[in-house]
C-alpha cells in the first residue's frame, strides 16, 4: 500500500470533510504540526506547577489543532482535560493526560508526517 | 466577488476556509479579536466566520461589537467546543449560524453562500417595515381595506345591533371567530358574555351537555348538575363554531331555543328560559347537507336569516401587504426583536403570489415563524417554508374560483394533492415538512392520515359508505364532506380523482 493510500485510510473522515481534498489536509497539517510541541510544553508545564486553570488554554488550542485530523477519539479525551482544568481538578487532569498523553503525541507525529507528505509533494 | 472576514487564531482555518470558499468569496483574516474588529471597523464585508474563543477576547463580545457596527452583516460562530449552552447563547446574540470544528467544507461553502445572499438581500429597503408602534396603537379588530372585506365590515355594521342570529361562512382560517367577537362588541349584548363553543370538537354527548348542561344521574358519571352554556350566557352571545358538525339530535335542541329561548337540561324536567343571541359559523355546504339529510333545513332557514360571508385571503390579495405588517408588528413586539426592520421586496412578492389554502392564520403562522428565525433584520426570501418559495401561481389571485386542486405539479403539492397514500409514506412527509419548515405541519399531516384511512375503509366496504361512516364513527355527512374534500371517486373501485 503506498503512501497516499494509508493517509487516505487514516485519515478517511478528514478527508471526507474536506471534500476529498487530501492536499488540503497535509497543507493544514505543515501549518498545525509546527506549533504542536509548543502548545504541549504549555500544557505540561501548567500541570508541573500544579495550575489547573492556566492549563485551559493550551488545551482548549490543542484540541482545535488536533480535531481536524483526528478520527480516534483525541479531541474528545482533550475536551474531558479542558473540563477538569476549568473546574479545577488537578488530580483528574493529570491523570487523564497521563492516561492520553501517549494517543496525543502519536496524533502529533502522523500529523507530522502529513506535513511532510506536503512538503515532498 | 464578496468578501468574508474570518477572526481565528488557527491559522490552518484560514487556509481551508480559502480552499473552501474558492470561487465564492475573497478572505480576509484576523488572528486577534483586536485585529478583527479593526478591519470590520474599516471594511466592507459580506459574513463574518468568527471563532469563539479568541486569545484576547471571547467571541460573543466580539459579535456584539460587530453587531453595533453592522446590524445587517451575518455572522457565522465557529468553535471547537459545540455544546448546548454556546449554541443557544450565540443564537440568542443572533448569531446567523453556529459551525462546530471541524469544519466541513461543503457544509461551510453553502453557509457561507447563503449568507453572503442573504446579506444581499438584506441590504435593500425593506418593503414594509416592521413598526412596533403600529402593534401597541392598533385598535383595530380587522386588517384589509380590499372590497369584499369592506362588505364584511359593513355587514357586521348592520346587523351588529339586530337581536338576530348570524350565520357566518368561509374556509378556515379566515377569521369567523373574529366576526363573531366583532358583532358582540357592536351589539347591545356587548356587556353581557361571550362564549364560544366548537361543535366539532366535542362528541355528540358530551356538547349536547356543554351547549345544554345536565342534571346530577343524568347518565353514568353525571355527578352533579352541570350548568350549560345556554344558561351561562344568558344576556349574551354564543358562538356555535364548525355548527355543521352538530348532531340531529342536538340540532334539534338548538333549533327550539333559536324558536322560543327555551330548552331542558339533559335528564331535567324543568323548562328553562333563556335569552342569547347565536352566531353560528361553518365551512361546510350546509344547503348540500340538507339535501342529503345530514342538516335540518329549519335549523338552517333560522340561522341564515343574516349570513356574512369571509373572503378566502386568495380574493384579497391587496390586503395582503397589510396584514403582513400587522402580523410583523406584533410578532417584533413579542419576541423582543427590536432590530427587525422589516420584509424585503422579494419576500413579499412571494408572499403576495401564494394561494394561502389556510387564510390568515396560515399567513400570520408564517410571519411569526420568520421573525423567530430570523437573525437579519429583514425578513428574506430563504426564510419562507419551500412552498411558498416555489410558489409561481399568480393565476390563482385572478381566480377566486380556483381550488389547491388547481395546483400545477410542478409545485411543490399540499400532501392532499400528493398521489395516493399507502400510508407507509408519513415518516417521509413529516420529514420533508420539517425540511421546508412547514407551518401548517399537522393539518398537513393530519390530511394525509385521514386521506389513507377512508380510501382504506371505503376499500374494506366496497364502497358503501353507510357501512364507512359506521366503522369510522363519523356520520354519512361527514363522511360525505371528507370524500368531496379529497376528491375520492367510487365509480370503479375507490381511489383518488386525478
Amino acid at each position: 500500500m503506498n503512501r497516499t493510500s494509508n493517509i487516505k485510510q487514516r485519515f478517511a473522515a478528514a478527508i471526507e470533510r474536506l471534500d476529498g481534498d487530501v492536499d488540503l489536509l497535509c497543507e493544514m497539517a505543515a501549518i498545525t504540526a509546527p506549533d504542536c510541541p509548543a502548545v504541549l510544553e504549555q500544557i505540561e508545564s501548567s500541570l508541573g506547577q500544579g495550575e489547573c486553570e492556566s492549563a485551559a488554554a493550551p488545551l482548549h488550542k490543542l484540541k482545535g489543532m488536533l480535531s481536524t485530523f483526528d478520527a480516534d477519539g483525541v479531541a474528545l479525551e482533550i475536551q474531558e482535560m479542558l473540563e477538569h482544568a476549568r473546574r479545577g481538578h488537578l488530580q483528574e487532569l493529570r491523570q487523564s493526560f497521563d492516561q492520553h498523553q501517549h494517543e496525543i503525541v502519536q496524533l502529533i507525529d502522523e500529523i507530522r508526517g502529513l506535513a511532510g507528505a506536503s512538503q515532498q509533494s | 466577488m464578496p468578501t468574508v472576514l474570518v477572526i481565528d487564531d488557527d491559522p490552518s482555518i484560514f487556509l481551508l476556509v480559502r480552499k473552501a470558499l474558492d470561487g465564492v468569496a475573497d478572505i480576509e483574516t484576523a488572528a486577534t479579536a483586536e485585529e478583527g474588529l479593526n478591519l470590520a471597523s474599516k471594511r466592507h464585508f459580506d459574513a463574518v466566520l468568527l471563532d469563539i474563543v479568541l486569545p484576547d477576547r471571547h467571541g460573543m463580545a466580539v459579535f456584539c461589537e460587530i453587531h453595533e457596527l453592522d446590524r445587517r452583516l451575518p455572522v457565522i460562530f465557529m468553535t471547537v467546543e459545540a455544546a448546548s449552552k454556546t449554541a443557544i447563547e450565540a443564537m440568542q446574540l443572533g448569531a446567523f449560524d453556529y459551525l462546530a470544528k471541524p469544519l466541513a467544507v461543503k457544509h461551510l461553502r453553502t453557509l457561507v453562500s447563503r449568507a453572503i445572499q442573504q446579506r444581499e438581500l438584506a441590504s435593500v429597503p425593506v418593503a414594509i417595515v416592521a413598526d412596533e408602534d403600529l402593534a401597541k396603537d392598533s385598535g383595530e379588530l380587522f386588517i384589509g381595506r380590499s372590497t369584499p372585506m369592506l362588505e364584511v365590515f359593513k355587514a357586521i355594521g348592520r346587523v351588529s345591533k339586530q337581536d338576530v342570529p348570524v350565520l357566518i361562512r368561509g374556509e378556515s382560517g379566515t377569521g369567523k371567530e373574529l366576526v363573531a367577537r366583532a358583532l358582540y362588541q357592536y351589539s347591545h349584548r356587548s356587556e353581557g358574555p361571550f362564549l364560544a363553543v366548537n361543535c366539532a370538537a366535542l362528541p355528540d354527548n358530551l356538547l349536547e351537555s356543554e351547549l345544554f348542561g345536565h342534571e346530577k344521574g343524568a347518565f353514568t358519571g353525571a355527578d352533579s348538575r352541570r350548568i350549560g352554556k345556554f344558561e351561562q350566557c344568558n344576556n349574551g352571545t354564543l358562538f356555535l363554531d364548525e355548527i355543521g358538525d352538530m348532531a340531529p339530535i342536538v340540532q334539534a335542541k338548538v333549533l327550539r331555543v333559536l324558536q322560543d329561548q327555551r330548552f331542558e337540561r339533559i335528564g331535567g324536567n324543568n323548562e328553562l328560559k333563556t335569552d342569547v343571541r347565536i352566531v353560528a359559523a361553518t365551512n361546510r355546504p350546509l344547503e348540500k347537507m340538507v339535501a342529503d339529510g345530514d342538516f335540518r333545513e329549519d335549523l338552517l332557514y333560522r340561522l341564515n336569516a343574516v349570513t356574512i360571508e369571509l373572503p378566502p385571503l386568495r380574493d384579497r390579495p391587496n390586503d395582503i401587504p397589510m396584514l403582513i405588517q400587522h402580523f410583523l408588528s406584533q410578532a417584533k413586539s413579542e419576541f423582543s426583536k427590536p432590530d427587525l426592520e422589516g420584509v424585503s421586496p422579494e419576500a413579499v412578492s412571494l408572499l403576495k403570489r401564494h394561494s394561502w389554502p389556510g387564510n390568515v392564520r396560515q399567513l400570520r403562522a408564517v410571519v411569526r415563524r420568520c421573525v423567530l428565525d430570523t437573525v437579519l433584520p429583514v425578513l428574506v426570501p430563504d426564510l419562507l417554508p419551500e412552498s411558498i418559495r416555489a410558489d409561481q401561481m399568480p393565476e390563482l389571485v385572478e381566480d377566486s374560483d380556483a381550488d389547491v386542486r388547481t395546483l400545477p405539479t410542478d409545485d411543490p403539492q399540499p400532501i392532499a394533492n400528493l398521489s395516493e397514500p399507502n400510508g407507509r409514506g408519513l415518516p417521509d412527509i413529516v420529514d420533508r415538512l420539517f425540511q421546508e419548515r412547514s407551518t401548517d405541519m399537522y393539518a398537513e399531516t393530519i390530511a394525509y392520515a385521514e386521506r389513507y384511512l377512508l380510501l382504506r375503509v371505503l376499500r374494506e366496504t366496497d364502497g358503501n359508505q353507510s357501512k364507512a361512516a359506521e366503522i369510522l364513527g363519523i356520520t354519512r355527512g361527514k363522511l360525505r364532506d371528507r370524500i368531496a374534500t379529497y376528491d375520492i371517486r367510487l365509480e370503479s373501485g375507490v381511489r383518488i380523482g386525478e
